[in-house]
């Protein structure tokens, strides 16, 4: 006798996924009750205690929100990896697994109910953290809030959320056992952090001229880097400054950044669980409390592994240079990490030939990027853009700051020139030297903004300036002064701060110049400048200015003894507006006029 | 019905099943002999879907079952170690089988609870080998499935509740058609229950034959002669062995109960006798022909 045909399969799959969140409801009111207890219960304590205080009669709690916002995200982050874990675990015992497997639901059903419970389970702690957060803005009524800056935390909150859910899931399908699962998935996201740096770090030594970092390459390879790095520019953005008084510019709030965390954090969570769901439907159910379910997870560790540690061994026994020993120690390295690996994957040496290949492996890979790097495969040092392709160029030749908005040969003019010099520059171990009594050299940086949107730069150190004095006089006379008038007169500080050392007077000094009167020396040092010679790379006369601390009306003076004008000026003032280190720190915060 | 064709089974280099073909009727007591490693674990958790084939097919009423709702939900699968949700109880996991299964039955899980006597709010964890395995068995048969497939499915439980268990199944058979698939590597406690029996060895199956059609085909025969003629007076016969003790003669001879007695009787024997043989007893001279040793079989 037949029993009828069951085709209930989405009520099983809602069935199984309300019973794990009912499964998960202990942990979820013991983490609600301690979020409570921070926020409002601590947190109101601390909001009354600051009441109490105050001069004012509102208090301005962006910050507050920010901070919990931050909290919050971390803790999901991990909380939701931890909610994954429990909830299938049942893929690291085989008896488990074959009673999970057993179930009437497909893979695909099995999978998503078991790890949306998670995300479900930690939602409920979330939602009332942050309606909690609300009601304490809303009904204090002493306390100002701008309530964007809690709904973006929000945002940020589920997104990373969702990234880490997606992350952890994936590795939890390719991992035999618990113990993989936090290598394998350590290793991989650690080394999508590490191998850009490696590969910063092997461009710096080998190309001459390259000024990058390791930061865009992370954001590329590393969702985790992206999503920190995302989240930390919004909570800059949203940061206020000042106490007492919301002063956040709402427009900087929600920008083009937030659409593309938004896109990429949902194109990675949809990417990862696809491929969660497609490795889930390929998974061996016998492969539970085996090292790994999938044998490509354990080779792409290992390989990684393996690659960073030869690097690390390496530069430790070479003492960061990159010669014969370096390279010795690196295969050494690679070889052991490998090995070691794969003893500590498989309870033992039964792969060991194969960790060795892989280790082998990674020491090629480790030599070749050496080779390829050091040969400039790319021809990254030989490039120079075309002038028809430019937009713009900004120079930073020895501390000045210049823009070209045309006249582009300037600039061309002296990469080329050092680009035709590539050999005599490197060999002579100009990189990083400084200047001599008898040898003075000047650096240069150069960012191209490129028609098509790109931009491409270079940082040159070293430049003898009896070979390249010229091109750089050139450069350092177009030195940008306007764009510090501009800002001095919009931000109308009342005093700019302004210090320095004359080499030929031995004498540091350090003013506090009236607004009215730092234009002044602006213009007349503006129009000295064509005074300038090579004796301007000498550096006896170096100036910097300042107003609230902020890097972005940072200006530098460089000048030479024929700018005579300016020079005595900054004479004048030095005996005016004289101040102590101390009294400039003070001041810093009453800047404004 | 439950149809395997050319079945094959890898376990990265190990072969657990090598090809295997068998169907398993409707409304059946299935029984599964083999010794520890044999394919017969495998075999059920081809079938439940636990398990995907590396070759070959197995189906359920004409549908695969691996990945297929419709068919899981039909089957019970009681693993030779139950696993059951941590700190959990029976309610819990009444909960748990209740949320997934369409057919669950509150009645039935309330009859065997109280044919089992279970505490059902203690934690499992607490109970003895024996109990969980009584805990398993009334969440499986509480699923109402039309497959019930038992891994050493008495193994820790007492003579009594061996009884039981055995009435629950064929109890089962009986009202509701259900199709038991037992595994064992003790045939002795399977001949009373099964009515269909296959040896697997080596992920091969050797044998595969209805238990009475079994019992039916070989006949142990005791007969005593005052002079024992010469073995070959029983050619005509399809002798499978013959041992002689004094001028007692054991034969175990394949063919009709009544022509063999005929025969035998025309020896004038001073003495003679057909013993029924058990499952067991047939398995070891089967194999015996086929030239394998069944202590290496059936340990």
């Amino acid at each position: 006798m037949m029993l009828k045909t069951s085709s209930n399969n989405k009520n099983s799959t809602l069935g199984l996924l309300l019973f794990t969140i009912r499964q998960n409801m202990g942990l979820i009111i013991l983490t609600s009750i301690a979020l409570l207890t921070v926020c409002p219960g601590y947190t109101l304590i601390r909001l009354c205690e600051i009441y109490e205080n105050l001069s004012k009669p509102t208090y301005c709690g962006n910050n507050f929100v920010l901070v919990f916002s931050v909290v919050m995200t971390i803790v999901s982050a991990i909380g939701i990896i931890l909610y994954n874990i429990m909830n299938l675990n049942y893929l690291f015992s085989k008896k488990a697994s074959d009673v999970f497997h057993a179930l009437p639901l497909n893979r695909t059903q099995l999978l998503l109910s078991r790890s949306l419970a998670s995300l479900g389970s930690i939602l409920i702690t979330i939602l009332i953290g942050y309606i909690s957060v609300l009601l304490v803005c809303v009904l204090t009524p002493w306390l100002i809030v701008e309530l964007e800056i809690l709904a973006i935390g929000f945002l940020y909150n589920i997104l990373i959320m969702l990234v880490s859910w997606s992350i952890s899931l994936l590795f939890i399908v390719c991992s035999g056992t618990i113990i993989d699962f936090v290598i394998s998935c350590g290793i991989i996201n650690g080394g999508m952090l590490i191998l850009p740096a490696i590969f910063n770090v092997l461009a710096n030594e080998f190309l001459y001229g390259y000024s990058g970092t390791s930061e865009s390459a992370m954001k590329a390879m590393s969702p985790i880097y992206f999503c920190g790095f995302s989240f930390s520019d919004f909570a800059e953005r949203a940061f206020t400054h000042e106490a007492g008084v919301p002063t956040v510019n709402k427009a900087l709030l929600f920008t083009s950044n937030e659409w593309i965390m938004i896109a990429v954090s949902v194109i990675i969570t949809a990417v990862l669980s696809l491929a969660s769901v497609l490795l889930y439907n390929r998974r061996k159910a016998e492969r539970a409390e085996n090292a790994y379910a999938f044998k490509f997870i354990y080779i792409i560790a290992n390989f990684i592994l393996s690659f960073i540690v030869a690097f690390g061994v390496g530069m430790m026994f070479a003492e960061g240079e990159f010669n014969p020993i370096f390279y010795i120690f690196g295969i050494i390295g690679a070889l052991l990490a490998s090995v070691t690996y794969g003893a500590i994957t498989d309870r033992g040496f039964k792969t060991f030939k194969k960790s060795l290949v892989i280790g082998a492996a990674s020491a090629v890979a480790l030599l070749a990027s050496s080779f390829l790097f050091s040969i400039d495969i790319t021809g990254y040092e030989k490039n120079v853009p075309k002038a028809d392709n430019i937009l713009s160029i900004e120079a930073e030749p020895a501390g000045f700051t210049t823009i070209f908005n045309d006249d582009f040969d300037t600039v061309l003019n002296l990469h080329k020139k050092i680009t035709k010099n590539l050999d005599d520059l490197e060999n002579n171990s100009y990189i990083f030297e400084e200047s001599t009594e008898d040898q003075f050299v000047a650096s240069i940086y150069i960012k191209y903004h490129l028609k098509n949107g790109s931009t491409v730069e270079r940082q040159y150190w070293g430049l003898p300036v009896n070979i390249y004095g010229e091109e750089l006089v050139e450069i350092c006379k177009h030195e940008d002064v306007n764009t510090i008038k501009t800002q001095v007169n919009a931000e109308r500080p009342k005093l700019v701060y302004f210090d320095g050392y004359s080499k030929d007077t031995e004498k540091y000094i350090n003013l506090a110049i009236p607004r009215e009167e730092f234009i002044e020396l602006l213009e007349i040092y503006d129009a000295e400048n064509d005074k300038m010679t090579t004796e301007v790379f000498k550096e006896n006369y170096n100036f910097t200015s300042n107003w609230d601390g902020n890097n972005s009306n940072y200006f530098s003076f460089c000048a030479e003894k024929g700018y005579t004008k300016f020079l005595a000026k900054v004479e004048e003032f030095t005996e005016k507006y004289s101040i102590s280190y101390e009294e400039e720190k003070e001041l810093y915060y009453n800047y404004k006029d | 019905m439950i149809k395997g064709t050319n079945l094959t089974k890898k376990f990265e280099e190990n072969i657990a099943l090598d090809g295997i073909n068998f169907e398993i009727e409707d409304g059946s007591i299935y029984g599964l002999v083999g010794s520890n490693g044999s394919g017969k674990s495998t075999l059920l958790r081809l079938i439940s879907g636990v398990y995907r084939a590396d070759g070959g097919a197995i189906e359920i009423d004409g549908e695969s079952c691996f990945n297929n709702v419709n068919i899981k939900d039909k089957i019970a699968f009681l693993g030779d170690t139950p696993y059951f949700l941590p700190q959990s109880n029976l309610i819990d996991m009444k909960r748990f089988y209740k949320s997934v299964y369409s057919n669950f039955s509150d009645e039935t899980f309330e009859h065997l609870l109280s044919v089992f006597p279970l505490n059902r709010n203690a934690r499992i964890s607490t109970m003895s080998k024996g109990m969980q395995r009584q805990a398993a068995l009334i969440l499986a048969m509480s699923t109402k499935p039309s497959y019930l497939l038992l891994d050493e499915a008495f193994d820790g439980l007492d003579v009594v509740m061996r009884r039981v268990l055995a009435n629950i199944i064929i109890d089962g058979v009986e009202r509701d058609g259900l199709t038991a698939i037992i595994a064992s590597h003790n045939l002795r406690e399977l001949e009373d229950i099964v009515d269909h029996i296959a040896l697997i060895h080596n992920g091969n199956i050797l044998f595969n034959d209805q238990s009475e059609q079994l019992k039916d085909k070989i006949h142990k025969i005791q007969v005593a002669f005052n002079n024992v003629p010469d073995t070959s007076v029983f050619d005509a016969l399809d002798v499978m062995k013959i041992e002689r003790t004094g001028s007692l003669l054991q034969l175990v001879v394949r063919g009709d109960k009544k022509e063999i007695m005929d025969f035998i009787k025309n020896l004038m024997p001073l003495f003679a006798e057909c013993i029924q043989p058990t499952i067991e007893e047939i398995f070891v001279y089967e194999l015996e022909v086929i030239g394998y040793d069944v202590k290496n079989i059936l340990q």
